[in-house]
């Protein structure tokens, strides 16, 4: 009896223990956009005087609420592109048979091989020869460049999944190709369309190198760039506060989403893994 | 009411053959079973006569008309699965409608034709549920109306049985005969269980690597199939088989030196001689042979003997007992029940 609690007490305090170690640094950034002024650089737990300002700040120095709309339509925007294209080509990979299929298959994968500095200054002359330079255009299509390769791979492991006569009963039904994707397939890759939705999202959003590149103007930025480029007032003060209190407006949406599909990410998340 | 004809339909995968050149007539309103073990071709056919699968050679004419190229849903055929593939995300109710609004019939329509399909098939109260929630019977019921409801004109059914266990198996065979009779429709029914077979079969077709063995209404193929491998497929237990050394003056010379008597007929190519355990007799006289195991199945036993030439036979009998062990017995023969057959496994006819 005693030696059960003593196991219970000590497994609740690795995960106190694991929890402190992940969760800290927000915590942290949370606390750090609170302070005002100086008493950014004291090294407390909890602000002496918490205060709002440092949000506030963000939204009036710089055009904030704008450069988080653009991430959100650009996340959006790459989320919707890169499932719906991937659903059609997983029916194809995964459901059909033709020549080089394999072939293409792993052409898709070695796509995202290339570390984004390679494929930079290419990219940047085809987004200059289409003339979205400085544009939300040019880093939703570069974006599919990675979130693409995961979503098709992971559709197409999906798709395989399920069973054939699923579909023949839907072809003895009348169903055509369009019908069996869209009203048999779709419902079931549910889960997994939310996995790799998620994930495509958080990939879109986090993105840093393609968005600073490839805009110019503060109205065109996305929140990572938008806040790597917080200034001071002067060109040897970092505002510690303001960049903080981004940080902590950029992250909440995601950990938002994360919740919200907890569930379904974890079901997803195995459910891929088993094959494929 | 359709019939439906195959005509030199052969099937390739690649360089395997697994159909060749199958010739069958099925008239409308039969009821015709495909039998054989697995990898005989029985799936194979079936879903070529569905259009799920298409021929490497041959046509497929449904109610005369040649449907080779035709998609499954131009066909006027319905299907039900090993597995019964429902729709996991639908409702009962919406499982059974598909086909009917993806024909674009009035919602009204789809209504009455579902609530006529729940009522033969006693699954009104599922029709909100999803398969999920529904038992293998259930699930087989709803597969079942699902092809029923667009009132097809050839149902296929591929081993639908297969997944449910035994006393529902007997259950819903006899419900899907008596299906048959109500619908008059024709149906095609694949499985690779001999009694399920025979219990369902207006005609059966046994299938062997690809070729047809033999048609026929199950009682002949039973006690007159045209071939040895018919002959040792059918039956539980098999058929036994005896080769005799030679022919000798209408009667059959074992290498025991023992005679088994022949009917009427020309038997010069006799290679080998089947009877089945049922049509052995154990009595004063005859063959002698030994005990080896009887096995009780309650309303008969099974007993395992050796002939002196160490042939093995099975003999469906009540007169002996487990205590008749090592015993030894004689056996004969009913001249009239030997089933004779040449080098090449071809039933030889009496006369």
């Amino acid at each position: 009896m005693n030696s059960r609690l003593a196991k219970t007490a000590g497994l609740t305090a690795l995960w106190l223990l694991v929890a402190c170690f992940l969760l800290f640094p927000f915590y942290y950034a949370v606390v750090s956009s609170l302070r005002a002024g100086s008493e950014i650089f004291e090294a407390s737990l909890w602000p002496a005087d918490p205060g709002l300002a440092n949000y506030r700040q963000v939204m009036i120095d710089q055009p904030f609420a704008r450069n988080i709309l653009n991430s959100l339509m650009v996340a959006c925007a790459v989320v919707v592109l890169s499932l719906g294209l991937a659903v059609f080509a997983a029916y194809a990979f995964g459901r059909t048979r033709f020549r080089g299929r394999r072939l293409l298959l792993y052409t898709i994968l070695g796509v995202s091989m290339f570390p984004q500095v390679a494929v930079l200054s290419g990219l940047f002359e085809i987004v200059r020869l289409f003339g979205l330079y400085n544009n939300l255009l040019s880093l939703i299509f570069s974006y599919m460049i990675f979130t693409l390769p995961f979503t098709v791979w992971v559709m197409t492991s999906f798709m395989r999944e399920l069973p054939v006569e699923i579909e023949e009963a839907a072809i003895m039904d009348g169903a055509g190709p369009w019908t069996i994707v869209t009203r048999i397939f779709l419902p079931l890759l549910a889960p997994a369309l939310v996995t790799t939705g998620l994930l495509a999202f958080i990939a879109a959003w986090n993105e840093f190198l393609f968005a600073l590149s490839f805009t110019l103007t503060n109205e065109q930025r996305t929140v990572p760039v938008a806040i790597a480029l917080i200034t001071g007032a002067s060109q040897f003060e970092l505002p510690w506060g303001n960049i903080m209190a981004a940080s902590v407006i950029v992250t909440v949406p995601l950990i938002a989403l994360v919740l919200v599909f907890q569930r379904r990410l974890v079901a997803g998340l195995t459910a891929g893994a088993v094959k494929g | 009411m359709t019939s439906v004809t195959l005509e030199g339909i052969g099937k390739s995968f690649g360089k395997t053959e697994v159909i060749s050149h199958v010739d069958l007539a099925i008239e409308s309103g039969e009821f015709v079973v495909f039998v054989g073990a697995s990898g005989s071709g029985k799936s194979t056919l079936l879903r070529m006569i569905a259009g799920l699968e298409s021929p490497s050679s041959g046509q497929v004419l449904i109610g005369g008309r040649d449907v080779t190229a035709a998609p499954p849903s131009e066909r006027g055929v319905s299907m039900v699965f090993q597995s019964y593939a429902l729709y996991p995300h639908m409702t009962v109710r919406q499982n059974i409608a598909f086909g009917l609004k993806l024909a674009k019939a009035g919602k009204e329509s789809i209504a009455e034709a579902v609530g006529r399909v729940a009522q033969m098939l006693q699954i009104e109260n599922l029709l909100d549920r999803k398969p999920s929630q529904l038992s293998g019977g259930q699930r087989q019921r709803v597969a079942i109306a699902r092809a029923i409801v667009r009132e097809p004109e050839v149902f296929l059914f591929d081993e639908p049985l297969s997944n449910l266990d035994a006393a529902l198996r007997t259950q819903t065979r006899m419900e899907i005969k008596e299906l048959h009779r109500s619908l008059g429709a024709t149906m095609i029914y694949v499985t690779h269980d001999q009694v399920e077979a025979m219990s369902l079969a207006d005609r059966m077709v046994i299938l062997h690597r690809g070729r047809v063995e033999q048609v026929g209404p199950p009682s002949e193929l039973y006690h007159r199939p045209a071939t040895a491998y018919v002959a040792a497929f059918l039956g539980s237990p098999t058929m036994n088989f005896l080769s005799p050394e030679r022919i000798e003056g209408g009667e059959a010379l074992l290498a025991s030196g023992e005679r088994i008597a022949l009917p009427q007929g020309d038997w010069s190519k006799a290679a080998r001689i089947g009877i089945r355990p049922e049509d052995i007799e154990i009595g004063q006289e005859g063959l002698p042979a030994t005990v080896e195991m009887v096995e009780e199945l309650g309303e008969t036993r099974i007993v395992h003997a050796r002939l002196s030439d160490g042939e093995e036979l099975a003999i469906r009998s009540r007169a002996l007992t487990e205590d008749d062990r090592n015993s030894q017995i004689r056996i004969t023969f009913l001249p009239e029940r030997l089933h004779v057959f040449d080098e090449d496994g071809r039933r030889l006819e009496e006369r």
